[in-house]
């Protein structure tokens, strides 16, 4: 299951998020309280976080890098009602934003964005499963290789010698014919 | 007079609502609107637009919300309903309309006043006092 998380101060904000979502099936928690989003125990495997920018307790960019702190696999989106440079800077550099929506948002634009996002998360995700896969396997590979050389040095030529599946010194190969 | 009734609607909406929703607090700043008309008159545009946006309430049924910036620039929002024309045309009259309300306000008209006078005018009446106030319209 997908989940979302979006904050707002202003609760009918998020009531018109969820209205609007509500359709494509994903798991969403709202929180009018930063604070209360980052205390949550509920919020377990997060893909994405929709924050306001100006709110009371905090503003959006510190509430973002806090939250990417604690979920650092949630792609990050930003709400905003006004042009703050300064604000959509500190996003970029700090909180890492994907992107920023201006309210009022257009529905389909937004979830088009949200549904971009989690296309985006998801490639992230596996980009990072596919490279922890090839390390495991140049880990192993290297200590096969160090096994093997080992072996030469205290056999030399050990490790040409080609052997039978069960076990035996094949005498048949290339090499020892006449 | 199908106009005019469009009109009556869109403000016996607004006033309904009001009624359940305001006062409206702003959680940032904690400045009070007491009605649609303070909350209309003492916000900002968001982004230089009126903040209007069709949407659809819980039962399916169409409303507007309205985002405003309060004055600490936090935005605000509330909704409103609207029992007839929700069609594009519908929108852009209520969005003209209302850009046409803020411009009145913000000249120092009565809020109360503005309404009226501009429900005349849309009803093909003439109203010198809001051609006093600088707005023009173009006569068919």
């Amino acid at each position: 299951m997908t989940t979302l998380v979006l904050v707002d101060d202003e609760v009918n904000i998020l009531k018109a998020l969820k209205r609007m979502l509500a359709s494509e099936g994903w798991d969403i928690y709202a929180f009018d309280d930063p604070e209360q989003a980052l205390a949550s125990k509920d919020l377990v495997d997060v893909d994405l976080v929709i924050s306001d920018y100006r709110m009371p307790q905090m503003n959006g960019v510190e509430f973002l890098r806090k939250f990417k702190q604690q979920h650092p696999e949630a792609i990050r989106l930003l709400l905003s009602g006004q042009t703050d440079i300064a604000g959509m800077m500190g996003a970029i550099n700090t909180a890492e934003v994907y992107r920023f929506i201006m309210k009022p948002w257009n529905d389909e634009e937004i979830k088009i964005t949200i549904k971009q996002a989690l296309a985006f998360n998801h490639l992230l995700k596996e980009n990072e499963r596919l490279a922890q896969t090839v390390r495991r396997q140049s880990r192993l590979l290297r200590s096969q290789l160090s096994e093997l050389k080992r072996l030469e040095a205290e056999s030399p030529g050990i490790t040409q010698v080609d052997w039978n599946d069960d076990g035996s010194i094949n005498l048949m190969c290339d090499e020892l014919d006449p | 007079m199908a106009q005019q009734d469009d009109l009556d609607s869109l403000f016996k909406g607004l006033k309904a609502l009001s009624e359940s929703t305001f006062p409206k607090k702003c959680s940032s700043c904690g400045k009070v609107y007491h009605d649609e008309t303070q909350f209309v008159r003492e916000t900002d545009d968001v982004f230089g637009k009126s903040g209007l946006k069709s949407s659809f309430d819980d039962d399916d049924s169409p409303i507007v919300e309205l985002f405003r910036n309060c004055s600490c620039g936090s935005t605000l929002m509330d909704c409103f309903s609207e029992r007839r024309d929700y069609t594009d045309k519908g929108l852009k009259r209520r969005d003209t309309f209302q850009t046409i309300m803020e411009l009145l306000i913000s000249r120092g008209m009565e809020p109360a006043i503005a309404r009226q006078e501009l429900l005349t005018l849309m009803k093909g009446g003439q109203s010198s006092l809001i051609e006093a106030y600088g707005v023009k319209f173009k006569r068919h």
